[in-house]
């Protein structure tokens, strides 16, 4: 039923998402992250979306961790105890409504799981994937002819966000 | 169970993990890495509904999602820099005053 490497990558993720969230220093919370967002790919490059894990590989856990460590490193933060913001109890009622959200959304995706039964709705089978000539090429031709406006407005956005992170790091504090 | 439920439960998991980094942290990189546990949750998501539904939308989302995750970060930890050196902190509570 379950592929097993899934599972065990699974596994993995999900145990270095509690790492991340519970760990006391800063600098294990990120090396977590980076050891997820590595798994997370290998899950996506099981589940045939090569593109998507090529991406997560370089840009989550090659770029945007290594500037949150490097920010980690920067902002020299081993003197500051990093410890949970309220007491046990309203930590415990935290946990509870987060179980409580996790829950629900289980039993949502389970029961849309028991739904299908049918054929699958699209026609983007592995079979007609690799026929268009593999994940890239099928998922690059679908972005630029259905979605290219929006790849356009994406690199402005990218070029605001350089250009907004370039004056809010030179802007001089008094 | 099939493979598709189990990483859809994993990606609730993940929200729920990220939701819990928000809440329970006063440290604000690990609200971030929060937030970017969130995105992450909704980037696992939408890759399961694509493969499950056969169709290829979802994983085209994702490519945007992680351009915006990029931006979003690095706007944030250059935000972040500069509350360190005006506040000397990036504790939530040390944080308290909009403008000085």
């Amino acid at each position: 039923m379950v592929d097993p490497i899934v599972l065990i990558l699974a596994l993995v993720v999900a145990v270095l998402a509690a790492l991340t969230v519970f760990s006391r220093s800063p600098i294990s919370s990120a090396f977590s992250l980076v050891i997820m967002m590595v798994a997370l790919a290998g899950i996506y490059g099981v589940s045939g979306a090569h593109f998507i894990a090529a991406l997560q590989a370089i840009v989550y856990a090659g770029a945007i961790m290594v500037l949150f460590v490097f920010s980690i490193m920067l902002l020299n933060m081993n003197d500051e105890h990093n410890e949970i913001r309220f007491g046990a109890w309203k930590t415990l009622v935290a946990c509870l409504f987060a179980a409580i959200l996790l829950g629900s959304m289980s039993f949502v995706f389970l029961q849309w799981g028991q739904e299908q039964n049918g054929p699958a709705a699209g026609t983007m089978t592995l079979e007609s994937i690799r026929l268009l000539g593999g994940n890239v090429a099928a998922v690059s031709g679908n972005l630029f002819s259905q979605a290219y406006v929006q790849f356009e407005f994406i690199s402005l956005l990218l070029l605001v966000a350089i250009s907004s992170a370039l004056v809010l790091a030179k802007r001089k504090v008094d | 169970m099939t493979t598709g439920t189990l990483l859809h439960i994993l990606s609730a998991y993940l929200f729920s993990m990220g939701i819990l980094a928000l809440v329970l942290r006063r440290n604000t990189i690990i609200m971030l890495m929060g937030i970017e546990l969130m995105l992450n949750a909704v980037n696992l998501s939408f890759v399961t509904f694509a493969r499950e539904l056969s169709q290829l939308d979802g994983q085209v989302q994702v490519f945007f999602i992680i351009t915006i995750a990029a931006a979003e970060s690095a706007v944030g930890l250059s935000i972040l820099i500069n509350v360190y050196r005006s506040f000397g902190s990036i504790k939530t509570d040390r944080t308290t005053v909009l403008r000085s």
